[in-house]
């Protein structure tokens, strides 16, 4: 943990990524107690309040919305729904991909065969036109938004941590402790899964960037979040209208929502390569090689 | 080869019969549909009528077979918003799609291998510095939000391009720009970093020590070891594109196949959005085998028909 900070230190892109996602998640955390109620609500003397002004203070130094209510506000309030079905979407479907990858590496028999073939069927569906048929039917709220990007991004999960499986079981002291006896549960528990998830971990910082541009995506477009929640993507989609009078109404949510995924992705490959030996040996004899290969996995 | 072609083929439409068990379920288990698609002042009868018009009365799996035998006869049902046959509407505005993603395509792949190769000719060095974190930015900010601040910038305060709306080739380009920009940033980040790989390989240094010349060197020699892992990672790109597309035609108002898609839903025009989905995955899946072909026979290193090609 401490070696991690130290090399955390050395690289200035990933610790400025790392404090920023830090300053973000801290923020949303105590949004309730920072935001006042009386700015959420409309006050159509501010509406379409320029921004970079301190005449109303601080929170309306973004500027005000179409019905007046502080963009600055408006933005932390959001940051707790964007982050929570963000975290809750990687964390679902980092726990269930990694089940299934790692029970499917264990065993070479034809269920674990069998699910893999499933887990590439479900890759092979395009994410975005899946996600339409199921809101579309079942109705938009943000379980439904988590549970339908979860269900698309457990096979990126299972896959690596099936990759990672096949090596790992073959290494000296699993087969040792086969051996001498261990059960399943207990090479998967044991040994396993400790060795597989940095690489999983990785993959999930990557896959946050993902999944919270969905989520936008899906919102913007007007099938995912709907209100009163407020996420950025709905922000941005609200701001769209008024963008010959109040370009600032789109372009914060918006800027905020890149940062974000630039940060995540920043992150997730520095982790990626802070955790292989090979990878860190190389970058520091030539530098930084961006690690292409995860953002590839990420984009599948 | 041909046996391989087939085995895809058959593996594709595996798939597409997944997507559209998943689709009949949704649209079956979540409750008589008769309720979506009448109004809520019909009357019982027409109701009823309604429902054993469709079917909607017989055992589930009886109306997956007529769902099934009606779309191997072509019949994609009605359009109800635009009382047209729904695969007529989803062929006609496909062209356009099309288009666009052709333009983006063909231009993603030409730049990145320049920007790519040229990055990693020197490796950190100038031009990689400022190419690196910029291909990472432009594969991480949202479409949706860029095609917004390029029409507030180039068509409203510029004035150079219209802000929607398609018609003459203006119209073009700031969709397909805006467009280009995540598939750009994806792949110049593969060439970089594949073609740094092939630079440092004994075949590039033999070249470079019998006197080749760099340019001969990364576009002759490296470029062609390099192009394997863009093309799988283009081919996932083109499947991004469809989401892509959907978000560019309904902010420039273009009439293609995501307008139509993401129109459908807000007019709850059922049919029809499964049509555009079916019409939409059939070619991203066609696309893949197609890739995977071009793979085997840029590659000869690739079995064609062994297990575990991947």
């Amino acid at each position: 943990m401490r070696q991690m900070l130290g090399r955390l230190v050395h690289d200035k892109a990933a610790l400025v990524a790392a404090l920023y996602l830090l300053a973000v998640v801290v923020v949303a955390l105590v949004a309730p107690l920072i935001v006042d109620a009386s700015l959420m609500r409309s006050n159509l003397r501010l509406r379409h309040l320029p921004p970079l002004h301190f005449d109303h203070g601080w929170w309306y130094v973004l500027g005000g919305d179409a019905l007046g209510r502080s963009m600055l506000a408006r933005l932390v309030v959001a940051a707790r729904t964007t982050l929570a079905i963000s975290f809750a979407t990687v964390s679902l479907s980092l726990v269930i991909g990694a089940a299934i990858g790692l029970v499917a590496g264990l065993s070479n028999a034809w269920w674990s065969t069998a699910i893999m073939r499933a887990i590439d069927v479900l890759m092979s569906i395009p994410s975005l036109l899946l996600a339409m048929v199921v809101l579309f039917v079942i109705g938009a709220s943000p379980p439904v938004v988590v549970m339908i990007l979860t269900v698309t991004r457990i096979p990126i999960f299972a896959r690596t941590a099936r990759g990672q499986a096949l090596e790992i079981r073959e290494r000296p002291f699993v087969s040792a402790s086969r051996v001498m006896g261990a059960s399943s549960l207990h090479l998967l528990v044991r040994h396993m899964a400790p060795l597989a998830l940095p690489t999983l971990f990785s993959v999930a910082a990557l896959e946050f960037a993902q999944v919270m541009l969905a989520e936008s995506t899906l919102t913007f477009l007007g099938i995912g979040v709907q209100p009163p929640d407020v996420t950025w993507g709905l922000m941005v989609s609200d701001g769209q209208r008024y963008l010959a009078t109040a370009w600032w109404s789109a372009l914060w949510p918006g800027l905020v929502i890149a940062s974000i995924a630039l940060a995540a992705t920043i992150l997730g490959n520095w982790f990626q390569v802070a955790n292989d030996p090979v990878l860190r040996a190389r970058s520091a004899r030539k530098s930084r090689v961006p690690a292409a290969e995860s953002k590839v996995a990420s984009n599948a | 080869m041909a046996r391989y072609v087939l085995r895809r083929a058959l593996q594709s439409l595996y798939a597409v019969l997944m997507l559209l068990l998943i689709v009949f379920a949704m649209t079956r288990l979540t409750g008589d549909p008769t309720n979506q698609y009448l109004p809520l002042s019909a009357s019982p009868q027409a109701r009823a009528d309604f429902a054993a018009l469709h079917g909607f009365n017989d055992p589930y799996y009886v109306q997956f077979i007529h769902y099934v035998s009606d779309l191997a006869h072509g019949d994609f049902g009605q359009s109800l918003f635009k009382q047209r046959p729904a695969m007529e509407v989803a062929l006609e505005a496909f062209p356009i799609t099309l288009t666009l993603a052709f333009f983006t395509m063909s231009i993603a792949l030409v730049l990145s291998i320049v920007l790519g190769s040229l990055a990693a000719m020197r490796p950190n060095g100038l031009f990689d510095r400022m190419i690196s974190p910029l291909t990472i930015f432009t594969a991480s900010a949202p479409t949706f939000w860029v095609a917004l601040v390029a029409i507030f910038v180039f068509a409203m305060m510029l004035g150079w391009v219209p802000t929607s709306g398609m018609g003459t080739p203006v119209h073009w380009i700031l969709p397909v720009c805006v467009l280009v920009l995540t598939p750009l940033g994806v792949l110049t980040q593969v060439v970089r970093s594949s073609m740094v790989s092939s630079l440092s390989a004994p075949y590039a240094k033999t070249a470079l020590a019998k006197g080749a010349s760099d340019a001969r060197v990364v576009f002759v020699h490296a470029l062609r070891n390099s192009l394997l892992p863009l093309i799988t990672i283009a081919g996932v790109q083109a499947t991004g594109l469809v989401n892509g597309a959907v978000v560019i035609e309904t902010i420039f108002g273009f009439p293609g196949i995501g307008k139509v898609m993401i129109d459908s839903i807000r007019d709850r025009d059922f049919s029809l959005t499964i049509a555009c989905i079916l019409l939409a995955a059939v070619v991203v899946y066609a696309m893949n085998v197609a890739i995977d072909i071009m793979y085997a026979r840029l590659d000869p290193r690739v079995q064609i028909g062994g297990e575990a090609r991947r």
